[in-house]
């Protein structure tokens, strides 16, 4: 059974004739292109894919975003502007469900959501623009063949992603290996780098009651929002692995006012996500719909198992995957 | 089906072909709403799992 995408069929026509000779080993497995160019995907190949990805965030609790576009194009064929667009809205879906069901947990500082949310939107609108100035780049050769400078740039740029995601995993695992057979405290001697931020009192100076925070450059929080807003507008992810750090560590936010915080900032920065793509045609609807239901039923699915299994073998096994991907990637852009 | 078909059509462009892509006012609507209500129903249902088989599930991942 397929299912056609009416707008990744659109860009896929208009933009990425070579894609069909970059997926072409996958082409009836996962994929087919009609003669007249409209493009299915299998949907058994769908559901697998969105239940997978959400078994990894709810998991290892690490964001869907980053793998969900680079697998879509790696094995859907989907352009990677229509595969950014339906990820973030589909990150609005993931993002109601996430506010509904924790705002018990953590507290929301609507003041700094706001102000995040400022920085975000220009954030946001600049990485949609940078993508729509790649999707019209035109064709580059690479290797006796053209490509489309946005499937390359891409390509490149979620390879750098990845790759640090998964060096920074491995270190992760290295430590905590290093710190369980010596049993030492995790706590280094080391000042870490957002508390040397939060001397910056560039004006205007803002003061967060609720987070408890007396006085902070207001550069600072619209900073942390347009980079987690532009990786979002860009790539499609959430940026909450760039966010809760940040909000933590640099603003000096109190964990449980940066949950509740982080989910409502997510919440207005993905709604505001899919209307600019959307404005652009990055959307596809029936896509999101599949993601959506796939990812939701993963996630729960990631969190049951996790209370069971994961432990650093599976982490090991989940950074595999990561340069695994980096793999397919390369082979399909160089082949 | 029809839904599908609805979602299928207000997703082309409204310029002419070699055009770039020009949205449909409800396409973009659409895009805003259905994530926002299918989050809505998906939390209901996951509070009903919880409430008819007492347990606990997730928070829900972004």
């Amino acid at each position: 059974m397929t299912v056609t995408l009416p707008t990744a069929s659109y860009w896929l026509n208009y933009l990425h004739p070579e894609l069909a000779r970059l997926a072409e080993p996958l082409q009836g497995w996962f994929y087919t292109v009609s003669p007249q160019g409209d493009l299915s995907l299998s949907l058994i190949a769908l559901i697998i894919l969105g239940v997978l990805i959400g078994l990894l965030s709810g998991s290892f609790g690490v964001g869907s975003g980053f793998l969900m576009a680079p697998f879509l194009n790696l094995v859907g064929n989907v352009p990677y502007n229509v595969a950014v667009g339906s990820d973030l809205t589909q990150m609005l879906g993931s993002a109601t469900i996430a506010n509904l069901r924790q705002r018990a947990f953590g507290y929301v500082d609507y003041k700094l959501g706001l102000l995040l949310f400022a920085g975000s939107v220009i954030g946001v609108e600049c990485g949609a623009q940078l993508l729509e100035f790649l999707k019209f780049a035109g064709e580059v050769p690479l290797l006796a063949h053209q490509v489309s400078f946005l499937q390359l740039t891409m390509t490149v740029v979620y390879i750098l992603l990845l790759g640090w995601i998964g060096i920074a995993l491995y270190r992760e695992t290295r430590a905590s290996r290093k710190l369980a057979s010596l049993a030492i405290s995790p706590e280094g001697p080391g000042v870490p780098a957002g508390s040397r931020l939060q001397t910056i009192t560039l004006p205007p100076m803002v003061s967060l009651p609720v987070s408890g925070v007396e006085a902070i450059s207001l550069w600072l929080i619209l900073g942390v929002g347009w980079v987690s807003g532009f990786l979002t507008g860009f790539l499609g992810v959430s940026g909450a692995f760039i966010r809760m750090p940040a909000l933590i560590y640099v603003l000096g936010v109190p964990t449980v006012v940066s949950l509740g915080t982080n989910l409502f900032e997510l919440l207005i920065l993905a709604l505001y996500g899919t209307f600019t793509h959307s404005l652009k045609g990055n959307v596809d609807l029936i896509l999101v719909m599949i993601l959506l239901i796939t990812t939701t039923l993963g996630n729960q699915l990631g969190v049951l198992w996790q209370r069971k299994m994961v432990g650093r073998r599976t982490l090991q096994l989940y950074i595999i995957l990561l340069f695994f991907t980096i793999s397919l990637m390369i082979i399909k852009l160089i082949r | 089906m029809n839904f599908l078909s609805w979602l299928s059509e207000i997703s082309q462009s409204m310029a002419p072909p070699g055009q770039p892509f020009s949205p449909q006012w409800w396409y973009v609507a659409m895009a805003l709403v259905l994530p926002l209500l299918m989050g809505v129903v998906l939390a209901g249902i996951l509070r009903v799992l919880e409430k008819t088989f007492k347990t606990k599930l997730g928070g829900g991942g972004v």
